[in-house]
């Protein structure tokens, strides 16, 4: 069975047209959504096509000019981002920053499709040519790419796969690392790991795991680095000495200034036009705004919503789309008030999510309503299960026996590198509840203390916040199943653990993630989702970013893929 | 300098002071490592969480933290971090997972860049308006520069770095706004300070404030003196009345209040930093404590301290060659 060609294509043109309408509006995103249309009609009948080729004539269109012109080779792009990556190690990084980074030098065997602008990118070869599950679902085997060089001069083949396999999974593996934690959501059903011979590599599971290809494609966690390296360096060195596959070498960090990438000219695939790539952090809102005004920088990530529209009158290029972000609280169902499912759906009906995703993010994210962010397969665009409804809020809250309301508290961050306008969020649902007559505190703290204090003892407040998300239905299961949750957990909110399983809602995501059929699995994620968010409304979504960037006019190709990592290798800058 | 003539006894009682005041120093390092770690594990947090996603398994959390050694007591964690600090072993950033103290060695330059353009440009201002001030009480020039220095000590920082970066480069395009260099060229010292004038008038305004005030009312003070009544009485030139004797006599507080304002820098070019994004240590300090990256914020804190009670150090050895009077003490 191959299984790259049994991508879920109507769905995808389904969701995809849907939300073509939605976004019609925009001479932006428009062109680029058809530009996907075609790229994903090349994908499901040629196998061999490398990632991204059909659609290096297209990248440039999505930029709304017809005349775009002929990519030119050469030039250094200078990329702004609000934060700065912790480590190049894409086995333990754990910043957007910090993927963006390491997928320019890291190739996972697998990758989600990042000429896909809307719906459920498919899945595309990368270091894998090919590969297929067994019947049963439990085996997978990968072909692998041949005559593909590390940047260190090592071969890339079978055993390189492995020592990254051990590396985050086998521990008393010479290239274990206690820190790559990446490994535990993808490799804990495997049984056997073997190299037959040196282009072929399988796993076997002792479960079916659907999403098996989805999840090392994503954010390329699973990138594969040169085991030659890091035996020479290290394991701890590995992220200040990086060395991949992938079409970027690594030139220079100068940590808090800069990082620098150079075209690698032996790259296997379609070699980028750019010559350079300078990441540099600055983590200052109104500084990174300027230096994007003034040239320092040619392409921004993380701008303010504020500044969005005028920066797009001064005639900067802007892009956005659907990322795999959800934002989104958590119920305490120990707190006296959070225990009562009337009252978890009356704050779900208080929030006014339409009005956040406007006013607040000035349309720079949509409202969100449920764990499945717009590029998992299963996520429906038309599924708005809470609609801003007061008096159905204040009628719920009557019939829990709170007619005039209560105090609580709300824990949250007031901001947070990847969880865009945290603090004015909670603000605005503090008004928001306060209209239906719930007096609701603001713990607001920094991150890390906020990890600190979110422990399952504290049921004095209602709900906490967090924001991340996968485009994946996967993460559904990482959220609320039973499995992936215990007692002990800091964040436990009692809904769902180990200990205390939810029967109904595990039977849905452990037949979703097992289901080989993607329609099958697709249903019951979708029964999932219901279940969580409505019936037992366990959680409360408020938005899905849409990962805005503003570029100089001059840079062309940028297509905003449905991931938080871009296809470097097309942009070209027009000068 | 001329005055005095130091005999073997005045320097043996310098020698024995500055012994006396290292010693202090070490323990200074001591008492603020402590300190500085205890408060940093007393805030509420997790290094080991911050590693993982928000909701990570506790299991994975656990191993985490025995990887980072954080499953130890505090206190044996201290001494571990004291014995290997001792040996110059300053440990690894959780963050970025290389020596902490190669992080710091390569910021603390940048930041001895700025704090020093930013303590020159505060001195040359702090002085000549303090002087000018100090000497013309109650004139129009002199209430002109105290509100002009009540203004500048109290502007924030953050909101003074930020209009200089919309008026001064996106509205007249004359510097650039972000870092020490042009990512895209090689540097010089040009670029250099293009990149530097901006912070360092962000940095010097509390400073040249805080030391304009200080000279301001030391002047006054003396000018009121007896010695100097006489010189004027001599018939001296008031500049040279000003100059020789005032501000010779105003030296030993002006140096105590730069050394301070110099250490200050060192921490209080933070907010610059930040804004700027200039890769110093306030920077890293800032991105460190918001990461809980203990053994960064223990090597930045510490040279901070070390820095901080140097420079008090030599002020006061300053000090004892200036004034006779501090020496036989």
């Amino acid at each position: 069975m191959e299984l790259h060609t049994l991508s879920s294509h109507r769905i995808t043109r389904r969701t995809m047209l849907r939300l073509g309408a939605l976004a019609g509006l925009s001479t932006v995103v428009l062109p680029s959504l058809l530009a996907a249309c075609g790229g994903d009609d090349d994908f499901g009948k040629d196998d061999t096509t490398t990632p991204g080729g059909p659609t290096a004539t297209v990248s440039s269109e999505s930029q709304g000019e017809a005349e775009a012109g002929e990519p030119k080779s050469g030039g250094t792009l200078v990329w702004g981002m609000g934060g700065d990556a912790d480590a190049l190690d894409p086995h333990t990084t754990n910043a957007w920053a910090a993927w963006r980074q390491s997928t320019m030098m890291y190739e996972s065997l697998v990758r989600k499709d990042l000429a896909a602008t809307e719906g459920t990118p498919e899945i595309v070869p990368l270091l894998a040519e090919s590969w297929e599950a067994t019947e049963d679902g439990l085996t997978w085997t990968f072909k692998l790419r041949e005559g593909v060089k590390f940047h260190d001069g090592t071969d890339f083949d079978s055993a390189a796969v492995m020592a990254n396999y051990e590396r985050m999974a086998v521990a008393d593996s010479k290239f274990y690392y206690e820190t790559a934690w990446h490994g535990q959501f993808a490799f804990q059903y495997a049984t056997e790991v073997t190299a037959p011979d040196a282009t072929t590599w399988t796993i076997t599971h002792d479960r079916p795991v659907a999403e098996f290809l989805s999840t090392i494609g994503d954010y390329y966690w699973f990138g594969i680095a040169s085991p030659t390296q890091i035996e020479k360096v290290g394991n701890e060195n590995l992220a200040a000495n990086p060395s991949g596959t992938g079409p970027f070498r690594f030139v220079e960090r100068v940590e808090g200034q800069r990082t620098k990438f150079e075209r690698n000219d032996d790259y296997w695939g379609d070699k980028p036009y750019l010559d350079e790539v300078i990441i540099r952090p600055i983590l200052e809102d109104q500084a990174r705004v300027v230096a994007l005004q003034t040239g320092e920088i040619d392409l921004m990530s993380d701008p303010p919503p504020d500044v969005i529209q005028s920066l797009i009158d001064e005639g900067f290029t802007h892009s956005d789309g659907m990322t795999p972000q959800v934002a989104y609280y958590r119920f305490q169902f120990r707190n006296e008030y959070g225990k009562d499912v009337r009252i978890r759906q009356a704050i779900s009906y208080a929030i006014n999510r339409e009005a956040i995703a406007r006013d607040l993010f000035r349309n720079s994210a949509i409202p969100a309503y449920g764990l499945l962010s717009p590029g998992a397969p299963a996520y429906d665009p038309d599924w708005k299960p809470f609609p801003y409804d007061p008096d159905k809020a204040r009628e719920l809250l009557a019939e829990a026996g709170y007619p005039d309301g209560f105090k609580t508290k709300l824990l949250g961050v007031p901001t947070a590198s990847g969880w865009p306008q945290a603090g004015a969020v909670a603000q605005f649902i503090k008004d928001n509840l306060a209209e239906v007559g719930i007096d609701l505190e603001l713990e607001l703290t920094e991150w890390v203390t906020y990890l600190g204090i979110i422990f399952r003892e504290r049921t004095d407040m209602i709900m906490w916040g967090t924001a991340w998300g996968m485009p994946t239905n996967f993460f559904v299961n990482i959220q609320a199943e039973s499995r992936y949750r215990s007692e002990q957990d800091a964040g436990d909110a009692g809904y769902t653990n180990r200990e205390n399983p939810n029967v109904e809602l595990d039977e849905f995501l452990v037949a979703g993630s097992e289901a080989t059929d993607a329609a099958t699995s697709n249903e019951l994620y979708r029964k999932a989702n219901e279940k969580a968010m409505v019936e037992d409304c366990a959680f409360v979504a408020i938005t899905h970013d849409k990962l805005p960037h503003l570029m100089k006019p001059s840079l062309k190709g940028f297509v905003h893929s449905v991931n938080v990592n871009y296809d470097l290798t097309k942009l070209w800058i027009d000068e | 300098m001329g005055t005095g003539h130091p005999d073997g006894k005045v320097v043996r009682r310098m020698g024995r002071y500055i012994i006396r005041r290292l010693i202090a120093t070490v323990a200074v390092l001591f008492g603020v490592s402590i300190l500085i770690f205890t408060i940093v594990h007393l805030t509420p947090g997790d290094a080991a969480r911050a590693q993982l996603p928000s909701n990570a398994p506790e299991e994975q959390i656990q191993k985490i933290r025995r990887a980072m050694g954080l499953d130890k007591p505090m206190p044996i964690q201290y001494v571990y971090w004291l014995r290997n600090a001792v040996q110059g072993d300053f440990g690894r950033s959780y963050q970025h997972r290389i020596s902490a103290f190669g992080i710091v060695k390569d910021r603390f330059p940048n930041t001895v860049i700025l704090a020093g353009s930013s303590l020159v440009v505060a001195v040359i201002i702090g002085l000549t308006v303090g002087v000018i001030a100090g000497t013309r009480p109650n004139s129009r020039t002199d209430r002109t520069a105290t509100i002009l220095g009540i203004i500048g000590a109290s502007l924030p920082s953050f909101w003074l770095a930020i209009m200089l970066l919309i008026i001064f480069s996106l509205k007249l395009g004359w510097f650039p706004a972000v870092g020490m260099y042009d990512v895209r060229g090689d540097g010089g010292l040009v670029d250099l300070a293009k990149h530097l004038v901006l912070p360092t008038i962000a940095t010097a305004a509390v400073p040249a404030a805080v030391i304009a005030r200080q000279v301001r009312s030391s002047i006054l003070e003396i000018m009121n003196l007896d010695f100097v009544r006489t010189a004027r009485a001599k018939g001296l030139a008031e500049h040279i009345v000003v100059l020789r004797h005032a501000l010779r006599n105003a030296m030993p507080t002006f140096i105590t209040i730069v050394a301070l304002q110099a250490g200050y820098l060192l921490g209080g070019s933070l907010i610059t930093e930040v804004v700027f994004s200039w890769p110093g240590m306030g920077q890293q300090l800032y991105t460190s404590i918001g990461a809980r990256d203990v053994p960064v914020i223990m090597t930045i804190t510490v040279l901070i301290a070390l820095v901080f009670t140097s420079l008090n150090l030599i002020a006061d050895v300053l000090q004892g060659v200036i004034d006779p009077r501090i020496r036989l003490m």
